[in-house]
């Protein structure tokens, strides 16, 4: 079930009414809600479903209660296999779906093996990560383990982030689960204008953007390095709206339910560095990875042993560095791999971006004096426009692998861009892209868009703007958001990106 | 061990790591107060302060610690 499908509106509305005409079953609707919403988009059978589902369920919740009743050497063992047991599940459904074909071809057998064959889950990266974080949560006695089932069920496949995050944290989301919700105009009125602003995004702006990569990448030997620079630019707008758009009808749903769920982005593209960057794009992975797997690793024994003895052999300040950048390594190794087996996704999602962050970082006293010699420092609107076009088009190297959909065409997209950069073919581009027909849209929505993060990055929000106008100041600018949607919104296109991962 | 004597030798831990002998820490400083207080010298720190106290702070802590106060309370009570 699509996001953007008409079943979706009408499952959604229905769960709505019940959810606050039954306000004593309201867990249990949204439970309900939830195992249907798995069960329609699941590729597989619906018995193979509800097995894994259950399998994924009483390994979260009995080994959090098992964690919790045992101490010592036990403890550990049991925590062990708890995570063992649902980041196994995550490898072998992501990354060994294939796995007859790939026995056969490696075995090179005649053998027909595709009954070994697994389907790849929607949402299973999503929805395992918040059932590891529950897990060590409670391993790290940082809350006791939730005794009731449905309250764990809900939290791990609670149907509007199932599909695309955001990561959820348990105890963020356990008050707002338990809690009976009255029906509020605030949170129907907010959600709507969420999810209106996230289709408008998907729909109107993203779709556009699409038609110039898809123009480009394509066909990339009849493009300049000009045009590979302006697709990959194109992509970055592409993917953005795309992602954060989903965020927006996700966030956007829950709150109709009165759940506030976790916020993904912040601006990313208003970021003066690379770090500032990831700290702002798929912000709760990001926090996910770090703490549960960069703190513990840099706070282990190992690692602090190993930063003593830097320490005491090539001073403070090496000390410091050496077990950061090993845990940063593990860190982006595994969101390497959290991206999927194929090698251009571990290049774009874990390869590039830690080595631009090593770079940036090793390099910062040498950027900072560079940049103190340049004529517009002074001018701080300049220079932090610089910045962020410089910040940009590092991590559009990122997504010039993902667009090339491999290594080697990525690398010579790459060289392309270096060598080839004065070629440029409009005029072909204009047409394979359709862009006159579209592009007065592409320059609103862009215009929209840019305005919009601008509010982001000072603190503040459109709704927060808007919250300020009189109500018909507002429904106006409702009104001609879903004139634009259904007049120039390209519904049917293409699936949101993320949904792959 | 006093809450006094833990704010001196925690004054030390944190001009140490930080490279700053101006910074006076009180129950309300947090990371927003101390200019190079990011993720990644949050550890740095942590690690010191265990070094200073002898004791390992679980990771649940090191996670959830708000301010200076919460982080001298959990010394206080990992050193009783």
């Amino acid at each position: 079930m699509s996001l953007t499908s008409f079943s979706f509106f009408v499952f959604l509305i229905a769960t709505v009414v019940l959810y606050y005409a039954v306000p004593k079953m309201q867990k249990y609707i949204l439970l309900v809600a939830s195992f249907l919403f798995f069960l329609k988009a699941a590729p597989v059978s619906v018995g193979w479903m509800l097995l894994l589902m259950a399998y994924i369920l009483f390994v979260t919740y009995g080994g959090a209660i098992a964690i919790e009743k045992t101490e010592g050497g036990k403890r550990d063992i049991i925590s062990f296999l708890t995570i063992l047991g649902l980041s196994a599940t995550l490898f072998v459904l992501k990354y060994a779906f294939n796995m007859g074909e790939l026995i056969s071809s490696l075995l090179a057998l005649n053998a027909n093996l595709s009954w070994l064959d697994l389907v790849p889950i929607m949402g299973l990266s999503y929805f395992t990560l918040s059932a590891i974080g529950y897990v060590l949560d409670v391993r790290w006695q940082m809350y006791p383990a939730e005794r009731n089932i449905a309250t764990v069920a809900l939290f791990i496949y609670y149907f509007p982030q199932v599909v695309s995050g955001p990561v959820t944290r348990f105890s963020a989301m356990r008050k707002q689960i338990l809690e009976r919700t009255a029906l509020e105009y605030d949170n129907i009125e907010y959600g709507l204008r969420r999810m209106l602003w996230g289709y408008f995004k998907k729909l109107v702006i993203s779709e556009r953007f699409a038609m110039i990569v898809q123009a480009v990448y394509a066909n990339p030997q009849n493009y300049g390095g000009t045009d590979i620079v302006i697709a990959t630019l194109c992509y970055a707008i592409q993917l953005y709206t795309d992602f954060s758009g989903c965020m927006d009808i996700v966030l956007g749903t829950s709150a109709l339910f009165g759940i506030r769920l976790p916020e993904n982005f912040r601006a990313p593209f208003f970021s003066k560095t690379v770090q500032e960057f990831w700290q702002r794009w798929h912000i709760t992975l990001g926090l996910w990875f770090k703490d549960y797997v960069m703190y513990p690793v840099q706070i282990s024994t190992p690692m602090v042993k190993l930063g003593k003895f830097c320490k005491q052999q090539y001073g403070k300040k090496v000390g410091k560095k050496v077990p950061f950048y090993v845990s940063m390594l593990v860190l982006w190794f595994l969101i390497g791999v959290w991206h999927g087996c194929t090698a251009h996704y571990f290049v774009a999602s874990a390869l590039v971006p830690c080595t631009l962050l090593m770079i940036s970082d090793l390099g910062s006293s040498y950027f900072t004096k560079m940049g103190q010699n340049l004529p517009w420092q002074d001018n701080s609107l300049i220079w932090d426009n610089v910045n962020r076009l410089k910040t940009l088009l590092l991590i559009c190297i990122c997504w010039v692998f993902v667009c090339a959909e491999s290594v080697p065409a990525g690398m010579v997209a790459l060289y392309d861009i270096l060598t080839n950069i004065g070629d440029c073919h409009m005029t072909e581009l204009w047409k394979a892209a359709h862009i006159g027909s579209n592009f007065s849209v592409m320059i609103l929505g862009m215009a929209v868009l840019i305005f919009a993060d601008y509010l982001e990055d000072k603190g503040t929000s459109l709704y927060e703007i808007l919250n300020k106008r009189s109500w018909w100041v507002r429904t106006v600018i409702l009104y001609v958001e879903i004139i634009l949607i259904i007049d120039k919104g390209l519904v049917g296109k293409s699936e949101f990106i993320y949904f792959q991962f | 061990m006093t809450r006094e004597e833990v704010y001196e030798r925690l004054n030390n831990v944190f001009r140490d790591v930080f490279d700053d002998e101006t910074i006076t820490l009180t129950d309300e400083t947090t990371a927003n107060d101390i200019e190079d207080w990011d993720s990644f010298e949050h550890i740095n720190l942590v690690v010191a302060v265990q070094d200073e106290f002898s004791f390992k702070i679980p990771m649940g802590k090191v996670v959830s610690m708000q301010n200076v106060g919460e982080m001298v309370d959990i010394i206080m009570e990992l050193g009783k």
